[in-house]
Parts: structure tokens; sequence; C-alpha cells
């Protein structure tokens, strides 16, 4: 149980609801914007259609959350709690590869973010042994993301790699 | 079917079987590795195979996956997928007092049990199924797509069925993305290309359980694992525990055969609606969360029949019955298979070899499930630190491979934040991939259906399977928002896997 609980939950609810509804609502400004195409027989085919169904259910969709939130009393315990240094870490991490892909080689980029990812979730305190094995890990680790699945791609699947 | 059975049985298909049901095993037992994950992964490396031996690697790959998740749920208490959850309450608890081995011989019996009833149901009611569907219209095709986004709402968010509606309406907004199928008019695409080419499912789906997935595994804590080897137990005495409790057996199967064919569903929630019954049935309800093995049966046999059950409406009416079979869908429009109810008019040999690649992959997970037992106790020792950048680099490389546009990986990216964030808030992320899946069906059904209505207003009245769908979302509307579920806490969000 490492979801948001309490004061909390009770916030994003909140904050989930109100953007719900106005993004329902701008979709359905949007939607009777869009053409109708009337006069290639019926307006009943217009494009706008389904989007502004859907918009109008977020919108009730989305208020119905915002009301029922300011109204509720009783919210779920908090279990344990997620550890967000990691996670942090973990997507800054991801988000720096993905955006350097196309930047850089595609091996460079996987390979970054494993030395990266390693240097900082890898425990490298320990005895000669223990560390010379994590570095040996490591290493495997990087053969893999550098040699061996790019060039399965590449070689096998004939795929060109960014 | 023997025909089927005799163009299958190759060598080919039995290396496919092996090797595509053990990685599927591995992919279930290591936390952090979903099945509907794997099967996305793994749909870009079957994209230059035959097609039906494609859809028979992805079929095993789901099988072994969803079995698979058992192990962690008994030994580490991590459920696998969610589908393992109920399994860890029981199985967990029997491996803590030295009955690992038996734990895991049972969940391989009833997975092995559950997994042939399902794929007897399979070849049973798809043909049923398709024939039924045969007489859809659009209106009834609306009716289905809005069906399976309420009741999957419902269902797999009992607690708080609202967020699942709001799960599932944001995936079928996000399928408006792009240009629609009637006049070719690119909405909501702000002059971008690529936004008008829309967002493909598989990036969405390796975003939304792959990356999410990793980000929530590294904030939990790292689990400790139990050995199983306290213990000697036979395959005979899990039979024997089976056979006795043949009701549990044949209860479960039905329940996670009906949960399954509901679209959107998935095995989890069947797992968790089998496991209930079973406890309301028991004579000892004291005996749960303590090690029951009744408790474990249910769970186990349940998952394993709503797998072959979820194959069913993505075969005969395109639409998913999990999220693992949306996938499953996806794959088999990318292998030139149109699943619908023209598949038994068009293609029924493929109905059957389906049938068949269900049951071949519920052997080899049985026979590799109890074989390996010691093997695979050596997964679960695979640090995080040295998967989750293997993970990462096949949830970018995957995707890609599909398309060749880096849009579908900053695709992958936006889905991971936005699964992440739907988790910790409690939404589930079955009705948001159903939505994306349906959302192309639904908005030109509802076109064609206004067009038709715009003719004859009451003819939907003079439609029985369109009166029964309606009553369908009445009722679950009714019973999402009666004031008993609203004056529910709201608990755990249980997803489909």
């Amino acid at each position: 149980m490492t979801e948001l609980s309490g004061r909390r939950l009770r916030a994003a609810d909140l904050a989930t609801g109100l953007v719900l509804a106005a993004i329902g609502g701008g979709m359905l400004v949007a939607s009777l914007a869009m053409p109708t195409y009337a006069e290639r027989g019926s307006a009943l085919t217009a494009p706008g259609i389904f989007p502004g169904f859907i918009a109008g259910i977020m919108l009730v969709l989305g208020i119905r959350l915002a009301i029922r939130t300011v109204r509720r009393t009783s919210w779920p315990e908090a279990g344990d709690a997620l550890n967000w240094r990691p996670v942090l870490t973990g997507l800054g991490l991801m988000v720096a590869a993905i955006a350097l892909l196309g930047q850089l080689d595609f091996r460079l980029v996987t390979g970054g973010f494993s030395v990266a990812f390693a240097a900082y979730f890898v425990e490298w305190r320990g005895t000669r042994s223990e560390i010379g094995r994590r570095a040996f890990a490591t290493a495997i680790l990087l053969v893999i993301v550098t040699v061996l699945l790019p060039g399965a791609f590449e070689h096998i699947f004939l795929v060109r790699l960014p | 079917m023997i025909e089927s059975f005799l163009a299958l049985a190759t060598a080919t298909t039995l290396y496919n079987v092996l090797w595509s049901t053990l990685a599927g095993i591995v992919i279930g037992a290591l936390p952090g590795l979903t099945a509907t994950m794997g099967l996305a992964l793994m749909t870009s490396l079957t994209y230059t195979m035959d097609g039906r031996q494609a859809i028979l690697v992805l079929i095993c790959l789901y099988v072994g996956s969803i079995y698979g998740g058992s192990r962690s749920a008994i030994l580490l208490n991590i459920p696998g997928t969610p589908a393992n959850a109920a399994t860890a309450l029981e199985g967990h608890p029997m491996a803590r007092r030295g009955e690992g081995q038996r734990a895991l011989g049972l969940a391989t019996v009833a997975s092995l049990v559950g997994g042939l009833i399902g794929g007897i149901a399979l070849a049973l009611i798809a043909p049923l199924l398709a024939e039924l569907a045969l007489g859809f219209g659009s209106i009834e095709y609306f009716l289905l797509g809005m069906v399976g986004i309420i009741v999957a709402g419902k269902m797999t968010s009992a607690d708080d069925p609202l967020k699942g509606w709001i799960a599932g309406f944001v995936g079928l907004a996000i399928a408006t993305v792009g240009q629609e199928a009637m006049h070719a008019y690119p909405r909501f695409a702000f002059g971008s290309l690529d936004l008008a080419g829309g967002i493909s499912l598989i990036p969405a789906m390796v975003g939304a359980f792959g990356i999410s997935e990793l980000l929530f595994s590294l904030g939990a804590g790292k689990a400790q694992m139990i050995e199983a080897s306290t213990d000697v137990s036979g395959l005979g005495s899990n039979i024997r525990d089976m056979i006795r409790r043949k009701v549990t057996v044949i209860r479960s199967s039905l329940i996670g055969i009906v949960i399954g064919v509901i679209p959107g569903v998935g095995e989890d929630i069947a797992s968790w609606i089998s496991y209930g019954a079973a406890r309301r049935a028991s004579r000892t309800p004291d005996e749960f969360t303590k090690g029951s093995d009744d408790g474990l049966i249910a769970a186990e046999t349940a998952n394993s029949a709503a797998l072959p059950a979820a194959i069913i409406p993505a075969l005969t009416l395109a639409v998913p019955g999990s999220a693992p079979a949306a996938v499953l869908l996806a794959a088999m429009f990318i292998h030139n298979v149109r699943p619908g109810p023209m598949i038994m008019i068009e293609n029924p040999d493929f109905v059957a070899a389906v049938c068949w690649m269900v049951i071949f992959g519920t052997i080899a997970m049985a026979v590799m499930g109890l074989l390996l037992t010691r093997p695979l106790l050596y997964v679960l020792r695979i640090p995080r630190e040295y998967l989750t950048p293997v993970v990462f680099c096949l949830c970018l490389i995957g995707p890609y491979a599909l398309s060749q546009r880096l849009f579908d990986v900053y695709v992958v990216l936006a889905f991971g934040l936005l699964g992440f964030a739907m988790r910790l808030m409690r939404y589930p992320m079955a009705p948001l991939i159903l939505g994306i899946i349906l959302g192309g069906m639904v908005d030109q059904n509802l076109r064609r259906m206004l067009q038709l209505i715009d003719r004859d207003p009451t003819q939907i009245f003079t439609r029985p399977i369109a009166l029964v769908l309606i009553a369908i979302c009445l009722a679950a509307i009714f019973m999402g928002t009666s004031r008993r579920s609203e004056a529910r806490i709201p608990g755990v969000s249980r997803e489909a896997d």
C-alpha cells in the first residue's frame, strides 16, 4: 500500500476533479468548433460529435469528483509511504535518457543510463569481493543493454535504432 | 479442431511454446514486470514472425506470466502480477510455516486445471458469441463499448467506481486524438503530424504498465524471500488436495470464465471474486489469510480460467476481456488477423488454433512449473538494480521498433507518468487502456447510430440485445452511484493486469 491517503489524497482528488472538468470544458468548446461536413450529407457524422460526447461526460465526472471530495469526511488510512528519493532519481534518469535519444547513439544513451543507474542504486559499500561481484554484474548489465539488446533488434529484427 | 491441432503440431510450435511459456513464467515471477508489459514488449519481438507463431508466442507468454506471478506472491509476498494478489494472502503464510513447496505445487495444479477448463470454455463459447455478434449493428456496438467502459470501471475499482469510470472516459478521450475515420479530420493534433497519427496502443501500454511499474518498484521496500525447500510435496498429494476441493475448483473456474468474458475486467478481479466466494462458502473461514488451501486454489484457478475467457470477446467482438488481451488484440491486427464477428466465417480455424495455443501453453506452464521449481527461485533473486535498466531499455526499444518514430518513445514516457500518477491516486489502469482500444469503434458506431436513429427513433426499442446492453449499463451506473457505494471508503483500486 504505497498509494496516497488522507489529506494528500483529498487534495489530489480535488485537483483531479477540477482539472478533469476544465479539460472536459475545453474539449467541448473545441468539439463545437470542428467542421460538421453537413454539405457531404449529414451533420450527424461530424468529427466533433464523439469528442463532444466524451467531453460532456468528463465534465460531469470531474465536477462530481470535486463535489464528492469536498463533502467526504472519511479517507483511507496511510499505508507504507512511497520512498520518493529513488523514484525521483529514477524518473530524472529516464527523462534524461529519453531526451538524449536521437541526439546521441542509442547504445551510448542506454549505456549511460545503466551506468548512472547502477552508480546510484547499487550498494557500493562492503567487502572487496562483494564490490567486485557487483562491478561484474554491472559489466554484464552494460553488455546486455549496449550490445545484446540493440544488436538483436538491429540484426535480427532489422530495426534501425536512433 | 483436429485439423487445427495437426496444423499446429510442429517442432517449431513446440520450441516456441517452451521458450515463450518459460519467458512468461520468468516475467510474471519478477516483481516489477507484469503480464501486460511482457506482452507489449514481446509484440515488437514477434513482428517479423509468422502470424500464427507470433500469436502462439504471445498467448504462451500470457499464460506463463499469470502463473509465474504466483511464485513471487508465495515466496516474497509480492504478487508478480495483480492477478496473483489474492494468492499472496494464502500462499505466503503457507510458505512461512514451511509449506512453500506445497503452496507452489497447489498453485501449479490449480492453474493447470483453471487454464484447461478456460481453454475448453473458449472453444465452446467463442463460436456462440460470434454467431450472436453477427446480429450486432452500430447501435449494439456503440452500447457494447459503453458497457465495457462502465462495467470495467465499476469492477476494477469496486470501492470507488467513479475513479474507474474517469479512467475509462479519459481513455476514450485519448482515443479521439488524431485523424478520425469518417472524414480524416485531425482532432486535437494542434498542427503536429505525430499527433495527427494518433496515440498508438503499444507505447501507451508499455508506458502505463511498464514505466509506471518501474517507478513504483523503485519507491517500494525490498522483500525477503522465503525458501521453498523446507517441505517435500509431490504432485500426487497436490492432485489429491485439488480433488478434495473439487467444489471450489468448479466454482472458481466458472467465476473465472464469467468475469473473463466481461470486457476489460480481467484475471485479477476474477481472482478476488473467486477468493471472496470461497471464503463465504468455507466451513472454516477463519483459516483464510492464515494459509488456506481453499483460498489459494480459488485464486489461482479463477485467474487461469479467466485468461482464455478474456480472449473470447477479443476474438469474436474485437473487445478485449483484460489488459493483456488488449495487447493480444493489437498484435492480431499487426499480424493481419481481423478479430470480430466475421472471424468464425472468414477464419474459423484460427479460433480453434487459439484454443490449442492456450492448452499447449497451459500444459507447458504446468510441466515447467513443476520441473523447474529450484531454477526459477534464482530468478526471484535478481536484484532490481540490475533488472530495471534492462526493462527500461526494452521499454524504449520495443515501441520504437514497431513504428520507428521517436514520438512513440515520448508517448511511453507520458503514459508512464500518467500511469504512475493514476496508481498513486488509486485509479485503475485497465479501463484507461480499454477506452483507448474501444475509442475508434465507439466513435464510428455512435455516428452511424445517430444517423439510424435520425431516420427511425423507435428502432432502438425493437432490438433486444440493445435493450439488454442498456439495462446492464444502467444497472452498473446505479450500483456504482447508490448511497451504499458512495458511503464506502475507497480502498485498494484493484487493477486488471
